[in-house]
């Protein structure tokens, strides 16, 4: 039998540019209020939450351990707790080996960002660089991802006009979800026509500035009854750290996403990722990301994506029905967004964007200068 | 006659006791405490409430009510309270750790604890693990309001006088005495034992009436207890405090016109040592009395010299109740002795059979008397290994008794060596080497031996670092009896193991002796350069204000004389001793380890190693005055010679390139001599002696060896005139380039690490940070300068600063109540900076202070943190008053008040 954990229940506040009216405290408390709210989960220490696991990220926060401020509000108080820096996705991950190891049966998960709180958000990833080679010269994950897509464009077949469509599907989709950033629509013209901010990266293939919280129920597969009657099954999760030093890698591949989404396939049983999943949620924070984290996640064949894109590929299968994080998702929660898109499609509960008859999906979140941490997440119905 | 008879007690219990005394001094205060004073019948009135009130709460006779509370009347209304209705008070040590209490409250199985606020962290944790308590009683100033609370139940109406219905023999008392073995032993002692000893010590000590008694010994061991017992039968008027403060003993003797006290040696030193007394009237002291340790003959004189008034010496165990010996006031005291006994009590010194020595001969000290207690509580095996069929209180000290009487402490049994069958006492090789004009302390332990079955070990630690372990045995054998001269010495590097009150630990140096004393450490600092290092390390702050010339001689090898003058901010230190205001005498290895913080200048103070002269006062301040000193590194032995020798190998083509000419040097002092460095266009020769110089350079050999190292920049040691040059000048300059730089033999790892880069940016990212509702509430109340707290819905507490959620309930804490803005202090804390701040160079103010306070309308822990004004630094006290300072123009920050002041 597999081994498996039960997401009773996921929150979220509606993604924005600029959630100047709140506090994090204040955001991250509507989610963990919701969450209450839909399973009445307690923090009886023999039966309640005993373990919290969060999200967030110290540079943004402006406070180091910034975990450290948010205990209230995730009622943490006097119980266990532990921060992960890594994109959210490992949050989850997390939570998934507390339960199965036995050593927790009932885990929140909470994550929050404010981009629009520092001046700059690529001040903020210049600090990822080291301080002698590379922070000197300015990089930041823009740079770093406008060389991997140089890289990566040069080798496959996606052109600045694939980009374009990526963009503009996007937008499409994400204004299906009321969660999603309120973004304009755009045409593939408006993106091709939008001024290079760090080529071949275009002002429109980024990502924007967006502010979110987000928390999730997590338990045993013996306990999801008393917490809900629509469980949703982790049942793989694997995640792989790649060279720090750009010079040490191929960027125009990711062997990090490979192993990831392998170890992740391995664990829930899937053989062939290209037909196994009915819902994928990509961490595309570039344009450029979505085909090449599809080529590297394996769904699609290596070098395939052009002619993916041209036929109409994402739709059919069901990638970034949500808008994805290139509609706008905040630093180091891409991938619980991710999560929070295909447990809302297996739950039958994405409203104007469900997709049909969804059983199994795949979320991929990644952080680290153009995608050095890779974590590859399966759910099921 | 020596001592006055002794007064019947004869059927009395403690009740009786009380009550007589109050009958007599009806009118007299009984106690004064800080602002609250107690006539003997309020007293009693008050007692008698707290009584009452026991008794309803279903206490009875033979309870055990534990009382864990520092001085205060509360704590001897709660010991009376509890012996009138025949329970049995239980005093707990307040400097106790948890696992001590609870080791207490489980053996006793007591089922009533009075806990006061300040030990409430340390039941918190223990209460769990004590399960026999049934009622606890909370006192203090701020209760977590969990119990029962102590103010309600001395304040109910109820004022029966109770009469205690107790036999003579059931108990009163119960006491736990930590031995330095093993579990503590709770001593129980009866009505009668209080009594009697109470009546013995007043028999011997106490004729008049109506005296003024300080008391700063802590109330939860016997001396404190059985002194505000026995002042009652007199009359006395008991001046208590929290504890013993050096600085405002003077001030509370002159303000109460106290005429004894009771005191351990320790005090007195710091009594003697502290010249501010010059500056009040102590006319009305009679007396003091000592006891807990033995005391120096010379410290004795010396108080007695500079005071006029007598040191009383006593003896006595918590087992004999309290005192058993003293020195009487009235006749023959003789120093180093702990006098007579008192009269009642069989004071003996008895062999291992228990038969009694002829004065002079060493032997155990057994004590009868109706003082002795009726038994460790629970602990028949003890008491009977403590208590003999006879009635003798076996104390495990050896004394001895001269013909008159009057008992000498030799030893503790257990320190005994004993040495192929002889007994020897090691405090008597001790004391002998005490007397050694190279040595400061001497402890003498048996090691074990294959022959003698144990031989004589002898640590020592020297005045004098010239002292060998030969003077030291022929100074034994000079001063003892053959067989008591050590066969081993080891004179040590560190200072002796020892308590915490400073008495040395013979069970870790028998430990010593076996696996070898530590060593110290080489530090690389010489007295010399922390002295030469000081004007250079001046804290601004800590000198401002301050003017007096502080004498130091420091003794043994390395040592000297020195004078630091300090003129309102200005620091000059002087070689010799020039007009000092306060000299510190000290031996070099200490003074070292004093000012690299390895030992406690207090500590160094107490125990003898740091002696001062003059204003001690002044000594305090000073601690302030100088920024931490740094050890030089070890440096490379560098030599002129060597600078020179090696200049050939060091030639740099580029720099000599075109050059012709001949340099002279002249190098003076210690090291110094004469070269010359021929140059010819590229190559370069240097020659011992002055040959036809071009331009000669004459300089210190110290300020050359310090220009080649870079210490010393060229250009100033000339514009200075440390270096001098005839000639040509302009050829001086381009010698500059001509050599690769000196290395010094030996430093090549140094010159490693200067390779490292550091690189230096501050982390600075803008950040625009919204408040939320809930703080933006909170905030924008500062405008109109009103605090509001937020609630909790579900438990009711109150936050500040507030925050959206109570973390307990895990609930939207969103009632909001107004609170202050007056309030009280609820924990003060006082931080210096260090100004400038090292990681910005920014001036602060130092010090700072800040507090969490109480507003008015909070309770518990419901406190906010601010801060206080620095100029109230004397009167930030917990329950201080305080209002807030606003700014004129506020905004809605934290910082619009400017700071809490305290409300005189």
């Amino acid at each position: 039998m597999k081994q498996r954990v039960a997401v009773c229940a996921v929150a979220q506040i509606k993604n924005e540019p600029d959630i100047w009216y709140q506090r994090f405290q204040g955001m991250v408390l509507e989610c963990f209020e919701t969450i209450v709210e839909q399973t009445g989960v307690t923090f009886d220490m023999d039966k309640g939450i005993r373990n919290v696991v969060t999200c967030s990220d110290d540079v943004f926060d402006a406070r180091t351990i910034s975990d450290n401020a948010i205990t209230d509000v995730v009622g943490a108080h006097f119980r266990g707790e532990e921060k992960s820096c890594q994109d959210g996705s490992n949050a989850l991950g997390y939570a998934m080996a507390s339960i199965l190891s036995g050593h927790d049966d009932v885990i929140l998960v909470a994550g929050h960002c404010k981009e629009s709180q520092p001046e700059s958000r690529r001040m903020c990833s210049n600090l990822a660089f080291d301080p002698f080679y590379t922070r000197p010269l300015g990089l930041d994950f823009l740079s770093a991802a406008a060389l991997q897509a140089r890289a990566y464009l040069k080798q496959s077949q996606v052109t600045d006009a694939h980009l374009a469509k990526i963009v503009a599907r996007s937008r499409e989709n994400a204004a299906r979800n009321p969660f999603a950033r309120e973004n304009e629509l755009v045409t593939e013209d408006d993106v091709m026509q939008s001024p290079l901010i760090c080529d071949p990266i275009r002002a429109l293939h980024r990502y924007p500035v967006t502010d979110w919280a987000v928390a999730m129920l997590l338990c045993s597969e013996e306990r999801a009854h008393e917490f809900t009657d629509k469980p949703v099954w982790l049942t793989g999760f694997g995640n792989c750290m790649d060279s720090y030093f750009l010079g040490d890698r191929d960027l125009s591949e990711s062997t990090a996403l490979q192993k990831a989404a392998r170890r992740a396939y391995t664990m829930a049983g899937v053989d062939d990722p290209k037909t196994a999943f009915d819902i994928i949620e990509l961490g595309d924070a570039y344009a450029y990301q979505l085909p090449m984290w599809a080529e590297n996640a394996g769904v699609i064949e290596p070098k395939s994506a052009g002619k993916w894109i041209d036929s109409g590929g994402p739709d059919r299968m069901g990638v970034n029905l949500s808008g994805g994080m290139l509609n706008g998702n905040p630093f180091k929660l891409g991938g619980l967004a991710r999560a929070m898109e295909v447990v809302l499609q297996l739950r039958g509960e994405a409203g104007d964007r469900q997709a049909d008859k969804a059983q199994r999906g795949l979320a991929h979140g990644t952080t680290g200068a153009a995608g050095q941490h890779h974590s590859v997440l399966v759910f099921e119905k | 006659m020596t001592f006055s008879p002794l007064e019947d007690y004869s059927g009395m219990n403690l009740g009786d006791y009380i009550d007589d005394c109050v009958k007599r001094y009806s009118d007299f205060p009984y106690m004064t405490f800080y602002g609250t004073q107690y006539t003997y019948a309020e007293f009693q009135r008050k007692v008698h409430i707290l009584a009452n009130a026991f008794t309803k709460l279903g206490f009875k006779k033979g309870d055990f009510i534990h009382v864990w509370v520092q001085n205060s009347p509360e704590t001897l209304m709660a010991y009376y309270a509890a012996i009138k209705i025949g329970a049995v008070a239980g005093p707990i040590n307040g400097w106790w750790k948890g696992a001590e209490v609870e080791y207490l409250l489980n053996d006793s199985k007591g089922s009533c604890l009075i806990v006061e606020d300040q030990y409430m962290p340390i039941f918190d944790e223990i209460k769990e693990k004590c399960p026999h308590l049934k009622t606890i009683i909370e006192i203090g100033e701020s209760p977590s309001g969990n119990y029962i609370s102590f103010d309600k139940l001395i304040s109910q109406e109820d004022d029966t006088p109770v009469t205690c219905a107790s036999d003579p023999e059931d108990p009163s008392y119960i006491f736990y005495t930590s031995g330095t073995t093993g579990n503590p032993k709770g001593v129980l002692l009866s009505h009668k034992n209080v009594i009697a000893d109470a009546k013995m010590i007043n028999a011997a000590a106490m004729k008049d009436e109506n005296k003024k008694f300080l008391c700063f010994l802590p109330l939860f061991h016997v001396n404190a207890m059985l002194t505000c017992m026995s002042a009652m039968n007199k009359g006395h008027h008991i001046i208590l405090r929290k504890g013993f403060s050096a600085t405002e003993f003077w001030e509370v003797v002159e303000q109460y016109k106290v005429n004894f006290w009771s005191a351990v040696p320790a005090v007195y030193q710091i009594l003697l040592s502290d010249p501010t007394h010059e500056k009040y009237d102590l006319s009305s002291m009679e007396f003091g009395i000592c006891g807990a340790a033995p005391l120096s003959e010379d410290l004795m004189r010396n108080f007695e010299k500079t005071f006029g008034v007598e040191i009383i010496e006593g003896y006595g165990l918590t087992e004999g109740t309290c005192v058993s010996t003293i020195n009487p006031r009235d006749g023959v005291r003789k120093a180093g002795s702990i006098g007579l006994p008192l009269p009642g009590q069989e004071v003996l010194i008895v062999d291992e059979e228990g038969n009694e020595q002829p004065p002079n001969e060493r032997g155990e000290i057994v004590i009868r008397g109706d003082n002795i207690m009726k038994e460790y509580y629970n602990n028949p095996d003890a008491t009977a290994d403590t208590i003999d069929e006879k009635g003798f209180l076996h104390t495990g000290d050896v004394g001895i008794k001269d013909e008159d009487g009057y008992i000498f402490i030799v030893d503790r049994i257990k320190d005994m060596i004993i040495r192929g069958g002889e007994n020897i006492y090691p405090k008597e090789i001790d004391n002998t080497l005490a007397n050694h004009p190279k040595i400061m302390e001497a402890a003498a332990v048996g090691v074990p031996d294959d022959v003698m079955g144990e031989e004589v070990k002898v640590f020592v630690l020297p005045s004098d670092d010239t002292l060998t372990e030969e003077e030291v045995i022929s100074f034994c054998k000079e001063n003892l009896a053959s067989f008591k001269v050590p066969k081993q010495v080891e004179i040590l590097e560190v200072d002796m193991p020892r308590n915490p009150i400073g008495k040395v630990l013979k069970k870790t140096l028998r430990q010593w002796a076996v696996e070898g004393a530590p060593k110290r450490q080489k530090s690389g600092a010489t007295v010399a350069d922390i002295f030469g290092t000081m004007e250079s390390r001046v804290n601004p702050d800590g000198v401002k204000g301050i003017t007096a010339n502080y004498g130091y001689i420091i003794t043994g090898e390395g040592g000297g004389e020195w004078t630091v003058c300090v003129n309102d901010g200005d620091v000059k230190v002087l070689e010799g001793l020039h007009d000092p205001n306060v000299t510190t005498t000290c031996a070099a290895q200490d003074w070292i380890d004093i000012t690299l913080g390895k030992l406690d200048g207090m500590a160094a103070f107490s125990s003898g190693k740091l002696k001062v002269e003059g204003d001690l006062g002044l000594l305090t301040k000073a601690t302030q005055f100088f920024k931490k000193y740094q050890p030089p590194r070890a440096a490379a032995e560098v030599e002129v010679a060597d600078i020179f020798g090696s200049m050939e190998s060091r030639v740099n083509p580029d720099g000599v390139k075109g050059v012709t000419a001949n340099y002279g040097y002249i190098i003076t002092g210690t090291g110094g001599g004469e070269w010359t460095v021929c140059v010819d266009d590229g190559k370069v020769k240097v020659l011992e002696g002055i040959h036809d110089p071009n331009v000669t350079t004459t300089c210190a050999a110290r300020d050359w060896i310090d220009i080649t190292l870079g210490k010393l920049d060229g250009m100033s040691a000339f514009t200075s005139g440390k270096l001098k040059v005839e000639g040509d000048i302009g050829l001086l300059t381009k010698a500059t380039q001509f050599f690769k730089k000196y290395q010094p033999p030996g430093a090549e790892e140094q010159e490693k690490a200067e390779e490292l880069i550091v690189y230096k940016t501050v982390l600075s990212i803008p950040q625009r940070f919204s408040t939320g509702p809930v703080m933006g509430k909170f905030l924008n109340g500062f405008k109109e300068k009103k605090i509001f707290a937020n609630k909790c819905p579900s438990c009711g507490r109150l936050q500040l600063p507030a925050r959206e959620v109570c973390a307990e309930c895990v609930v939207r804490a969103d009632q909001w109540v107004e609170v202050g803005p007056e309030g009280s202090i609820a924990m003060s804390d006082i931080t210096y900076y260090a100004s400038p701040d090292p990681l910005t160079g920014e001036s602060r103010e130092t010090p700072y202070i800040s507090a969490h306070l109480l507003l008015d309308g909070c309770k518990g822990h419901e406190t906010l943190w601010h801060e206080l004004n620095p100029a109230d630094i004397d009167k930030c006290k917990k329950g201080a008053r305080v209002r807030p300072v606003w700014n004129k123009e506020r905004k809605g920050a934290i910082t619009d008040i400017k700071y809490f002041e305290v409300i005189d």
